[in-house]
């Protein structure tokens, strides 16, 4: 298996003649990663994560992940694709009319495994996320923070080997965005790669990582946060 | 315990939007009750034409003064003819009473038998026989010294069998024009419900739900209705059943010989069940052609 998680070769994605939202973007990610994904809005930070989870298709280059191209993956396999890479999104995208357990179960119920072993895999996340005593609680009852904490439950449930997050702080307040980031920073050292999408200076500081910046679609800079 | 989770979904679903499901509900149950009622009439109207005996029938008026050796002769002869299934042979004495009885006319001026009626044969004609049977026997009676004139009851067959034609052709519109309605307007009902619950299915494809898993609940919704719509108008039709049956005047009855109005029959019973939870399940594909763009 290659020591790349992530390896991005010249990747373009073309929405029409004049219309780019990405343009020959290349970069590796080791397995066991850390990495932010950075620009101003536009910059195709949001369009590289689609790709990465299969949401949209590049229209030029190659991508491998977890050592699948998924450069031209067929509608079949996506689903599969999925399971193996967890996305965290801006607006949390939890099922309103279900708990938190059974929000973060839904992704082992998709894998069809026992109830068994979802009880055990669903109370060991939440637990890492501290929300065990919310677990019947509903979405709409839960603070910013704790609907995102539950979307990050759900998300390594299944024990992705990429984690993805766009702008996953980008709803919530400086603090309730520290402690989200620093979830994150948990579950990386439990040695998933995780690549998080976001425009906060301020939390790139405070959790410094390699840095990759996209400008108009271009990547710019690919450099370790606090150095030069 | 999988299962009992999925289950809870559509139940959850139910819970939700519960004027949707039951306008669906309501279709099924609608346009099962006009298709029990036809299915119900023709039914019954089988069992009449049963009763009524529907098949071809004709009477030879013999020659004057045959003697009896050559009308059991032509009797054979005419029973060795295709398609002929019985002879009986009246003498004018018996045709007149029975014309008497019939009229109802005992009390009236008595009718000389010899004036209006000869002896004749009465003769009956095989269930399958093909209409063209009366033509070829007909010509084929002309040709017998025996006998005058012969007439047969080929225009009631021909009008029977045109209204058993086209009772059989408004059950086969009715029931292909009920399916395909009924399976329309579910899969637009269900439809309705898909684009209410988009999100949801975008969020369950996202954390890697194949088709399957996202369109399950539908076909099981769909199955569900079916069911349940099904059962409603197989009460409703017990009812209506009940109530013709108490209310219809007896004379009714009495005229098409039937006492009491028939249900329907467990092969239709049978095709009724399958039909309302075919109705659903189309609908639900329905739904999974129709978004199935949406589920990749």
């Amino acid at each position: 298996m290659s020591a790349k998680m992530v390896r991005l070769h010249r990747v373009g994605k073309q929405y029409s003649e004049t219309r780019y939202a990405l343009r020959d973007v290349s970069f590796d990610l080791e397995r066991g990663e850390f990495a932010y994904v950075t620009g101003i809005n536009g910059a195709g930070k949001t369009t590289l994560l689609k790709l990465l989870f299969a949401m949209e298709r590049a229209s030029s280059g190659s991508i491998v992940v977890n050592s699948r191209d998924i450069s031209d993956i067929s509608r079949s396999r996506i689903p599969q694709y999925r399971r193996e890479v967890g996305f965290v999104f801006q607006d949390f995208k939890l099922l309103p009319d279900l708990n938190v357990f059974d929000n973060v179960a839904l992704p082992l119920e998709v894998r069809k495994m026992t109830q068994g072993e979802i009880e055990h895999r669903v109370r060991g996340v939440l637990s890492l996320v501290g929300l065990e005593d919310r677990r019947k609680d509903f979405p709409l009852t839960l603070s910013g923070g704790e609907q995102q904490r539950v979307a990050i439950a759900r998300s390594i449930v299944g024990k992705p080997a990429l984690l993805l997050g766009d702008e996953p702080t980008g709803n919530l307040d400086n603090r309730t965005a520290r402690e989200i980031m620093a979830l994150f920073r948990e579950i990386h050292t439990m040695g998933t790669t995780v690549l998080i999408a976001t425009h906060d200076e301020n939390l790139m500081d405070e959790f410094p990582s390699r840095v990759i910046e996209l400008e108009h679609g271009v990547m710019i800079a690919d450099r370790q946060q606090g150095w030069t | 315990m999988r299962n009992l989770r999925g289950l809870r979904r559509i139940l959850l679903d139910f819970k939700r939007h519960p004027w949707l499901h039951l306008i669906s509900l309501s279709t099924i149950s609608v346009a099962l009750v006009i298709l029990g009622i036809f299915l119900i009439c023709y039914r019954n109207f089988e069992r009449i034409a049963e009763t009524t005996n529907p098949n071809t029938t004709g009477t030879i008026y013999l020659q004057e003064n045959l003697t009896a050796g050559q009308v059991q002769f032509l009797k054979e002869r005419i029973l060795a003819l295709e398609n002929v299934q019985r002879v009986t042979f009246k003498t004018k004495d018996t045709v007149l009473r029975e014309l008497s009885a019939f009229l109802g006319s005992a009390d009236n001026e008595p009718i000389t038998p010899g004036e209006l009626f000869p002896d004749v044969l009465e003769i009956e004609l095989k269930r399958d026989a093909p209409s063209s049977a009366v033509t070829i026997l007909k010509a084929t009676l002309t040709q017998y010294p025996e006998v005058t004139e012969s007439d047969f009851s080929e225009d009631w067959l021909a009008q029977y069998k045109k209204l058993r034609n086209l009772f059989r052709w408004v059950g086969i519109i009715l029931i292909a024009g009920t399916v395909l309605g009924c399976a329309f307007l579910i899969a637009n009902f269900m439809g309705m419900r898909h684009q209410q619950r988009k999100s949801e299915i975008d969020i369950v494809r996202l954390i890697g739900a194949n088709q399957q898993f996202v369109m399950s609940p539908f076909l099981w919704e769909g199955v569900i209705e079916g069911c349940l719509g099904t059962l409603s108008a197989l009460i409703a039709l017990v009812v209506i059943r009940r109530m013709i049956t108490a209310l219809g005047p007896t004379e009714w009855s009495s005229v098409l010989g039937v006492q009491n109005w028939l249900f329907l029959s467990p092969l239709q019973l049978l095709f009724f069940v399958v039909l309302g939870i075919s109705m659903a399940f189309l609908g639900s594909i329905g739904v999974f052609l129709r978004f199935r763009e949406n589920v990749k």
